[in-house]
C-alpha cells in the first residue's frame, strides 16, 4: 500500500485546488440564480429573441433554465470541463512519470508486480476523484439550498451533481491507458488538453447539428439534466456506455504496461 | 551457487538485435565485470534479468528463480544502482530513501540506520531536497536506494559518473566491503581501469554476444606483453632470433620494440645475453585487450 499512499501524498495539494476550482464555480453560478430569478419574465423575452440554433450550441433549454436545477444544469457542462481536464491529468500523469523511463528504473526494480504498481497508482486517483466529489456535491447541494427560493428534489440533484464522477471516471480511464500507449510523454497537457476540448467541441457540434450518433463518441452528450429530472435516472445506454468504456480502458491500460519493455531513461 | 544464471537470452527489438543466445553465470561472491562500448546490449542484459524489459527467448534465473515467475521475490534481494538518476519532484532525499525502504520486507528500523550510515559515510545531507542536489549528489541517493536493505546482489550500470575522485574511491571500499558481506556484484562499466581494480571476473559483449568471459587475473597474464630495449650499439632484428612467442619486432636506431606471448624465461635468458642501455616491459590493461577484442 506504499504506492497508494504515496501517490494520495503527491496529488493532494493540487487536487485541493481543483476542489476549490469546482466548488466556486458551483457556489459562484448558483449565487447568480438568486438575482436573476427574480427577472423570469424579461429573460424568457431576451432568449426567445436568439435563433434557437444559438439556444441549442449553448445548451439552453429554457424550460427548465429557470429553476435552481435546469440552472444548475448550464454550468453544469463547464463543471465537466473543469473535472475532465482534472481526471484526465490525473490518469496520465500517475502513469506517464514512470513510462518516460525515468521513475519507473526506481519503482520497477522494487518487489513488486506491475500489476500491484498500477492498482495502487489507480485507486489513489480514484480516492482523489471521490474526495474531489465529495466536496463538490456537498457545495452544490449547499448552495441550490441557499439560492433557490422554491423547493427542489434533492435526489435530482445529487444525480445531476454525481454526473461529475461519472464524466471524470472516462476521462481517468483516457490518461491512463493513453499514458501505456503514448512513448515518451514529457508534458501530460499536451494531450489533456486538446483531448478534452476536442470531445467538449464535438458535443457542441452535436448539439448544434441535432446530430444524436455525435452523442455516443463525447462523455460530455451521456448526461442529461433534463432527462434526469423527467425519469429521476440517467439514460441506461450512456450510463452503460460510460462505465464500459471506463473498464475497457483500464484493462487495456494494465495489459498494455505489463507487457511494456521500459528502456533506459535518456 | 550460481547467483545469476542465463541460457540463450536474447532480445530482439523488432528485427533490431539487443543481445543473442547470451549464456552468463556469476558465482555467489563474485564481482562481475560487464564491459562493451554502447549499444554491445549490457544495459539490454541488465534490464532484462530486472524485469525492465521482456527477454524474446531464453531464460535467466536468479537465486535460482525464474525471473518471469518470481520477480518480486528476486528483487527484494537485488540492489540496482543505475546509471542515470531520476526521482519524483519536491521529494526529501529521506523521504525518498525512506519511501525505497518501505518496499523491502526487512525492518525498517534496520534500514534507516544503514541509511545513515551510507550518507554520513557519502556526505549527504539527508534533510535536503533532490531538486537542489547536484549531479553527483543525486548519484549518491541513487547508491543509498541501491544498498540500503543489504542486498545479496548488486548490478550496477555505469555507476561512478559524476562523482568525484575522492567519492568514487569511498564508494568501491563500500562495494569491497558489501563484497566481503557476501554480497555479489554485476558491474557495468565504461571504466575499464575501474573493472581492472575491483572485479575477479569479466565479460566482453560485442554486439549482443559475449565474446569472452574470464577471470581478470588471467587475462591480463594471458596477454602479450610489450618489450622496449635499447642496445648499447645498433640494434639488429637478428638478437631476437630463436625465441618462442616474440612479434611486431621494429628496429629504430638502438632501440627495438616488440611484443612477447609465452614463458617469459626464454625471453629475460636472451636479454641478460644482451649489452642493454635500458629495458622496458608494459603490460597491456584492460583497455588494450578489450581493444584487441574489438579489432
Amino acid at each position: 500500500m506504499n504506492i497508494y499512499f504515496q501517490e494520495v501524498k503527491n496529488y493532494f495539494r493540487v487536487t485541493l485546488i481543483w476542489i476549490a476550482a469546482l466548488s466556486l464555480m458551483s457556489f459562484g453560478f448558483l449565487s447568480m440564480f438568486g438575482s436573476f430569478s427574480g427577472d423570469v419574465e424579461n429573460m424568457k423575452h431576451l432568449l426567445a429573441g436568439y435563433p434557437p440554433q444559438v439556444l441549442s450550441a449553448l445548451n439552453l433549454q429554457v424550460g427548465i433554465f429557470f429553476t435552481a436545477i435546469g440552472f444548475f444544469a448550464y454550468i453544469l457542462t463547464f463543471i465537466w470541463l473543469v473535472g475532465a481536464m482534472q481526471a484526465m491529468n490525473l490518469g496520465m500523469g500517475v502513469l506517464s512519470k514512470e513510462i518516460a523511463g525515468k521513475t519507473a528504473d526506481f519503482l520497477l526494480t522494487k518487489p513488486v508486480t506491475r500489476f500491484s504498481m498500477l492498482t495502487q497508482k489507480l485507486f489513489a486517483t480514484l480516492t482523489l476523484l471521490v474526495i474531489t466529489n465529495i466536496c463538490f456535491v456537498a457545495v452544490t447541494m449547499f448552495s441550490v439550498n441557499m439560492f433557490s427560493k422554491d423547493p427542489f428534489d434533492g435526489y435530482i440533484l445529487f444525480l445531476s451533481a454525481l454526473t461529475l464522477f461519472l464524466v471524470q471516471l472516462i476521462f481517468l480511464s483516457l490518461g491512463f491507458v493513453l499514458a501505456t500507449l503514448i512513448p515518451k510523454i514529457k508534458t501530460v497537457l499536451t494531450y489533456t488538453l486538446p483531448s478534452v476540448f476536442g470531445l467538449f467541441i464535438l458535443g457542441l457540434f452535436g448539439n448544434v447539428l441535432g446530430n444524436e450518433e455525435v452523442y455516443y463518441f463525447t462523455p460530455f452528450k451521456y448526461f442529461d439534466v433534463s432527462y434526469i429530472i423527467r425519469n429521476s435516472s440517467y439514460q441506461s445506454k450512456y450510463l452503460w456506455l460510460a462505465l464500459g468504456l471506463t473498464l475497457v480502458g483500464i484493462i487495456i491500460g494494465y495489459v498494455a504496461f505489463i507487457n511494456k519493455d521500459i528502456e533506459a531513461a535518456n | 551457487m550460481n547467483v545469476i544464471e542465463t541460457k540463450k537470452l536474447t532480445k530482439y527489438y523488432g528485427k533490431s538485435r539487443g543481445i543473442v543466445d547470451l549464456d552468463l553465470t556469476i558465482e555467489e561472491g563474485e564481482v562481475f565485470g560487464f564491459i562493451g562500448p554502447n549499444g554491445a546490449g549490457k544495459s539490454t542484459t541488465i534490464r532484462t534479468l530486472l524485469g525492465l524489459i521482456h527477454p524474446t527467448s531464453g531464460s535467466a534465473t536468479i537465486f535460482g528463480k525464474d525471473i518471469k515467475d518470481f520477480g518480486p521475490e528476486i528483487r527484494e534481494e537485488i540492489g540496482y544502482l543505475p546509471s542515470e538518476v531520476f526521482y519524483y519532484d519536491g521529494m526529501k532525499v529521506m523521504d525518498l530513501l525512506k519511501y525505497s525502504a518501505s518496499f523491502y520486507k526487512k525492518d525498517q528500523k534496520v534500514i534507516e540506520r544503514r541509511i545513515g550510515e551510507l550518507a554520513k559515510l557519502l556526505d549527504l545531507d539527508l534533510k535536503k531536497k533532490i531538486d537542489d542536489l547536484s549531479y553527483g549528489n543525486k548519484k549518491k541517493v541513487g547508491i543509498i536506494q541501491g544498498l540500503l536493505h543489504e542486498p545479496k546482489l548488486i548490478i550496477l550500470d555505469e555507476p561512478t559518473g559524476g562523482l568525484d575522485p575522492l567519492m568514487q574511491q569511498k564508494f568501491f571500499e563500500l562495494l569491497r566491503e558489501e563484497n566481503k558481506r557476501g554480497a555479489t556484484i554485476l558491474f557495468s562499466s565504461h571504466i575499464l581501469g575501474e573493472v581492472q581494480k575491483m572485479c575477479n571476473r569479466v565479460a566482453i559483449i560485442k554486439e549482443g554476444k559475449i565474446i569472452k568471459t574470464e577471470k581478470i587475473s588471467d587475462l591480463l597474464e594471458n596477454n602479450t606483453k610489450r618489450f622496449k630495449i635499447e642496445m648499447n650499439k645498433e640494434a639488429d632484428k637478428k638478437v631476437l632470433e630463436g625465441i618462442k612467442g616474440i612479434s611486431d619486432i621494429t628496429v629504430q636506431g638502438k632501440e627495438v620494440n616488440f611484443l612477447f606471448r609465452g614463458h617469459i624465461n626464454d625471453v629475460t635468458k636472451k636479454l641478460a645475453t644482451l649489452d642493454l642501455l635500458n629495458l622496458e616491459v608494459t603490460e597491456p590493461d584492460l583497455e588494450e585487450i578489450f581493444l584487441h577484442y574489438y579489432k
